[in-house]
């Protein structure tokens, strides 16, 4: 096992989504491991519990049941133990101005679903690459493929 | 005959000056002819005249020609008659002194008898005037050779040298006999020992003594009683010096009656002086002004006396000299002044007068000065302290006891109180008076015991009559107007009872017009209460009359043009109390005007409305605004009807409120007809609300729906897209040609639609988004915009030009919107052939004048041009572009929902801009937009 294996956490309640998600994840082999919760109270719920093993990022969809990912990241920029964990948010929804409240409450980076599964590879490469280079600069706040 | 001829007459020969101016006068001319002719005893008496030394003179012949010697010449003088009258007519000659001598010469002609004058005063004209000569002559008659009287010879002798002589003899003795008999005392002294001379009785008495007792004796001999008085020096002064002495009321001790006695003399000695220059005695004359001294003395005796009592009376006093100057102030005088004598002597009393009365005071002074009348008059006086106070002054000329005018002795009396009084009396009266005047009245006096009226011209003005008519009061009492003398006779009645009269009544005019008049009066009463006289004011108020009877008239006017309307009328005082309703309001609510004033106009107003109506009228009361109000009045059968009152001040000139005047109309059947508009209002509105909400859930509808267009229908598009994606990449080799074909057509609709829902969430967006306004360097937006779309740009090899660029206020997303939109735009219809070139650029402008656009002047816009090269469009579709779904292209030539340039004017609209599109096909397309500056 490598010392430094990089922990990502996917909350999203679509299950093909998730398994799309894994799979380009598997694909673009970063060699990353990945946990999936399917919405806020889980979400919520397993930081709380894995306070030693934190993930390095989370891919937040915005639109769950219950809690919604944008509760769930206010919540998280509340609590200064969090201040490692990236949080990339992963969207179906494209609006300028939910973007600007997001970057405004602490998101890393905000990712418009893609269509093709070659674009969504690149867009995680992408942000598991700004993850890991952290904190060196990001780039666009919005990462396109 | 020649002159040769004359020295034949021997008889003229010799004669001197005379003699010539015979010989060498033309005597044929005369009537006496040639000389040669004349008669013998005419010759021989020429020559005796001509030769002797002694003043001769000839009248000869029937004309009494003139002739005379050298001896006569000298008494003509010069300047005279010589020559002229040698040979004249006596008549001619003598004409000035003829009536004297005529007679002389006719009494020797006539008479034949010799005439003998002596020292005969006879002027004449000589030495260039008339001279008195005194002659001494003889007329007597000359025979001619026939023994008739032909002539009259005059020998004279001129004796003016001698009468003179004898007049001053005659005026000495005169001024011997005047010393001796004159009035003042006179004498003279002889020689250093003063020896008396002449005396005269009157010097005789001053001395007491007789001529015997002091003449030819030296005076102090004669008269020792004068001894040791300074006589002896003063004579002896005098006589040795020559100089004159005069001495004034002497006085002196002489003996009267056996006694001395003491005399007041005024004497004067004057050196009597030899032609050498040495005195040879004194002249002196004296008068004994003894009674005069005493009496004088006695004067200044009572003069001292009265100036005592003068002094201590507490008037003022002065008097005046018969110069009208005053010399005498007595003390209450000067210290009413505070001056002093020296001060007010003469006329520095004039200084004290009050200027303004001056010139009043010395007029009156001077009249009655002349006149020698008493006077009194008033005048203002400066006192010590400077105040001026009236005085009072009683001026009497004064006379000595021989009534000889001294002058004038004037008392003053401080009457200040007094005057200041008077004239306040005066002035309160001539202020009744300007008050009377002012007022017009006619003043009367009625004196009941005579029956007789005293009245003013404009009493008189009243009834009429020319200002000085004169009338009695039975004739005034006739003018009055029949109707009204019944009112009068009672009235009169009731003054003499009660003591004030007032009535009014009409008094005809002798032209027959009508007057008003107003009469007051008061009646006074003697001590048995009888009246005794009535002393009253009358006015004329035919006018005041007039405007009464026009007010009335107005008034019954009003009343019928009131009573004649339907709408009910009401007037109002000043306090806001109704006082009067039309017919109609009566009529209306069933009650009579008593009903009316006893429950007042409130009771026909409905219960429900009278609150606001009072608060509503008495507001405009106060404020003097028009009251308006609508409110119910009760109808006679109980039922209300909705009534429109309003009101408005009726205000004199000066904007005073004087009365109110109020309508109040029937608006039930309006107001019905508004209740019933209303509630239609009410119920469309309803409606209308009803239809408001439902579009508002319909828009929340569609909210949800861009909602759910963005996530729940892009949900599975996008799974549809990716899935899809996963085939072809895993898949691709498993399917026929003509099955990828179509699963690729599948692909593409799928991404189609994918935009399209983009779009039109954008376009929803930009309607219900929230906006909030950022004023923005419009450089920084395109920056990002730039950035956006920088891989767009590179690929397209798409230059992007920025010019001038101002700051902006706008949301800035939906602006950061409009720019991709454009620029977007631009480089989809770009040339296939040249890169596209855009430009943009931005400026602040206000329009001053009117422009292509018909954009507003004077507001300040941002003005944002964007340009390219592209393909442009044919300026026909320039409003068409912006509209939903429009293309002018087909999506296969290029891609793009049609939504795009409605989303940029939508933006444009929210920002109160305009955007105008401008294009050309082939050459490019330029947006002008105008964004408002201002907020």
């Amino acid at each position: 096992m490598a010392i430094n294996l990089m922990r990502i956490l996917l909350a999203e309640d679509d299950f093909d989504d998730c398994e799309l998600f894994a799979d380009a994840l598997d694909e673009i082999n970063c060699g990353a491991d990945l946990k999936t919760v399917n919405d806020g109270e889980q979400l919520i719920n397993f930081l709380t519990h894995c306070m030693e093993s934190l993930p390095s990022g989370l891919f937040l969809d915005l639109n769950m049941p219950g809690k919604n990912g944008m509760e769930c990241l206010i919540e998280i920029r509340q609590k200064e133990i969090y201040n490692s964990l990236e949080v990339i948010i992963f969207s179906t929804s494209f609006d300028s101005q939910i973007v600007e409240e997001l970057r405004k409450n602490g998101a890393r980076h905000y990712i418009r679903k893609p269509n093709e599964f070659s674009q969504l590879k690149k867009v995680i490469a992408l942000a598991v690459d700004s993850i890991n280079n952290k904190p060196g600069n990001s780039g666009n706040f919005e990462l396109k493929p | 005959m020649n002159n040769s001829s004359i020295y034949e007459n021997s008889f003229l020969l010799g004669g001197g000056e005379m003699g010539k101016l015979i010989r060498e006068k033309v005597w044929d001319e005369t009537s006496l002819g040639n000389p040669s002719g004349w008669k013998q005893s005419l010759k021989t008496t020429i020559t005796i005249l001509l030769n002797t030394r002694f003043p001769m003179f000839l009248f000869w012949g029937p004309d009494l020609i003139c002739f005379y010697n050298d001896a006569y010449r000298a008494s003509l003088g010069t300047d005279g008659k010589h020559p002229g009258i040698l040979g004249e007519k006596a008549e001619v000659a003598w004409a000035d002194i003829w009536p004297v001598v005529a007679p002389l010469i006719n009494k020797v002609l006539i008479e034949n008898e010799s005439t003998w004058s002596e020292d005969q005063l006879i002027p004449i004209f000589r030495n260039g005037r008339i001279e008195d000569v005194y002659w001494t002559f003889s007329h007597s008659s000359v025979q001619d050779d026939d023994g008739v009287v032909a002539g009259v010879l005059v020998v004279c002798t001129e004796t003016t040298a001698k009468v003179n002589a004898y007049k001053l003899l005659e005026d000495s003795k005169r001024y011997y006999n005047n010393i001796m008999q004159a009035p003042v005392a006179m004498c003279v002294f002889i020689g250093s020992e003063h020896v008396v001379e002449i005396v005269n009785a009157k010097m005789l008495e001053i001395w007491g003594k007789t001529a015997e007792e002091t003449l030819n004796k030296p005076i102090f001999e004669g008269l020792p009683e004068a001894r040791g008085q300074g006589l002896e020096e003063i004579i002896n002064t005098v006589y040795n010096t020559g100089e004159r002495f005069v001495a004034n009321e002497r006085m002196l001790m002489l003996p009267r009656n056996g006694r001395v006695e003491t005399l007041y003399l005024n004497f004067v000695y004057e050196a009597l002086t030899a032609d050498n220059g040495t005195s040879i005695g004194i002249v002196a004359t004296a008068t004994d002004v003894t009674i005069q001294v005493e009496a004088r003395m006695k004067i200044e005796e009572s003069e001292k006396r009265f100036r005592y009592v003068a002094d201590s009376a507490p008037v003022l006093i002065w008097m005046s000299g018969i110069d009208m100057s005053c010399h005498f102030f007595n003390k209450a005088w000067l210290i009413f002044t505070g001056k002093t004598m020296e001060q007010e002597w003469g006329s520095g009393w004039a200084d004290g007068i009050h200027p303004e009365d001056l010139s009043r005071c010395l007029a009156t002074y001077i009249n009655a000065f002349n006149a020698r009348e008493e006077f009194y008059m008033e005048y203002r006086l400066k006192r010590a302290d400077g105040a001026y106070r009236w005085i009072s002054v009683n001026g009497v000329p004064r006379y000595t006891i021989d009534n000889t005018f001294e002058g004038y002795i004037g008392a003053c009396m401080d009457i200040h109180e007094q005057t200041i009084y008077q004239e306040k009396l005066k002035e309160n009266e001539e202020r009744l008076n300007v008050v009377i005047a002012a007022s017009e009245l006619g003043n009367f006096e009625f004196n009941f015991s005579e029956g007789k009226l005293l009245y003013s011209p404009r009493y008189l003005q009243i009834f009429g009559h020319s200002k000085d008519t004169e009338k009695e009061h039975a004739d005034f009492l006739k003018q009055i107007h029949p109707s009204d003398l019944d009112k009068r006779n009672e009235a009169m009645q009731y003054a003499i009872n009660s003591g004030v009269l007032g009535y009014e009544a009409r008094i005809v005019w002798e032209d027959n017009s009508v007057h008003w008049m107003e009469v007051r009066g008061k009646v006074f009463y003697d001590v048995e209460d009888k009246p005794i006289k009535l002393i009253g004011t009358i006015r004329d108020t035919t006018k005041i009359k007039k405007h009464q009877q026009e007010l009335e008239e107005r008034e019954q006017k009003f009343r019928l043009l009131a009573d004649s309307m339907p709408q009910h009328v009401w007037t109002a005082d000043t306090e806001g109390n109704l006082n009067y309703f039309n017919r109609s309001v009566f009529d209306y609510s069933g009650l009579s005007p008593e009903e009316i004033s006893a429950v007042g106009w409130l009771a026909i107003v409905h219960p429900e409305d009278r609150d606001e109506n009072v608060k509503h009228w008495m507001h405009a009361v106060k404020t003097g605004t028009e009251f308006l109000f609508e409110h119910r009045f009760r109808r006679h059968d109980g039922t209300y009807r909705w009534q429109l009152s309003r009101a408005i001040p009726q205000r004199n000139p000066d904007g005073e409120t004087q009365m109110w005047v109020g309508t109040s109309t029937d608006i039930e059947t309006q107001k019905t007809f508004t209740r019933e508009l209303e509630r239609q209002v009410h119920q469309r509105t309803r409606q209308l609300e009803e239809k408001n909400q439902e579009l508002e859930k319909m828009n929340v509808e569609l909210n949800s729906f861009a909602y759910v267009s963005s996530h729940d229908l892009q949900e599975p598009l996008r799974k549809i897209q990716t899935f899809a994606n996963r085939i072809i990449e895993k898949e691709e080799r498993h399917l026929s040609p003509k099955g990828l074909d179509y699963f690729r057509r599948m692909q593409q609709a799928a991404n189609r639609m994918q935009m399209l829902i983009e779009d039109l969430l954008t376009y929803s967006r930009t309607n219900t988004s929230e906006r909030i306004f950022e004023t923005l360097s419009l450089t920084d937006l395109l920056d990002e915009v730039k950035a956006d779309l920088k891989e767009t740009l590179i690929e397209k090899n798409a230059i992007l030009y920025c010019g001038k660029m101002c700051d902006v206020c706008v949301v800035p997303f939906q602006f950061r919107q409009l720019l991709t939109n454009l620029i977007g735009n631009s480089i989809k219809f770009a040339k296939t052939d040249i890169p596209p070139l855009i430009k943009i650029e931005s400026e602040i402008k206000i329009f001053h004048e009117e422009n292509e656009h018909n954009l507003p002047l004077g507001q300040s816009f941002c003005h944002i041009r964007i340009e390219d090269n592209g393909i442009g469009f044919d300026q026909q579709y320039n409003e068409r572009i912006f509209e939903v779904f429009q293309r002018l292209h087909s999506k296969e030539d290029y891609s793009g929902t049609g939504i795009g340039l409605a989303i940029v004017k939508k933006i444009v609209e929210n920002h109160n801009g305009y955007i105008i599109a401008k294009g050309k096909a082939g050459v490019g397309a330029t947006f002008n937009i105008y964004i408002n500056n201002e907020t």
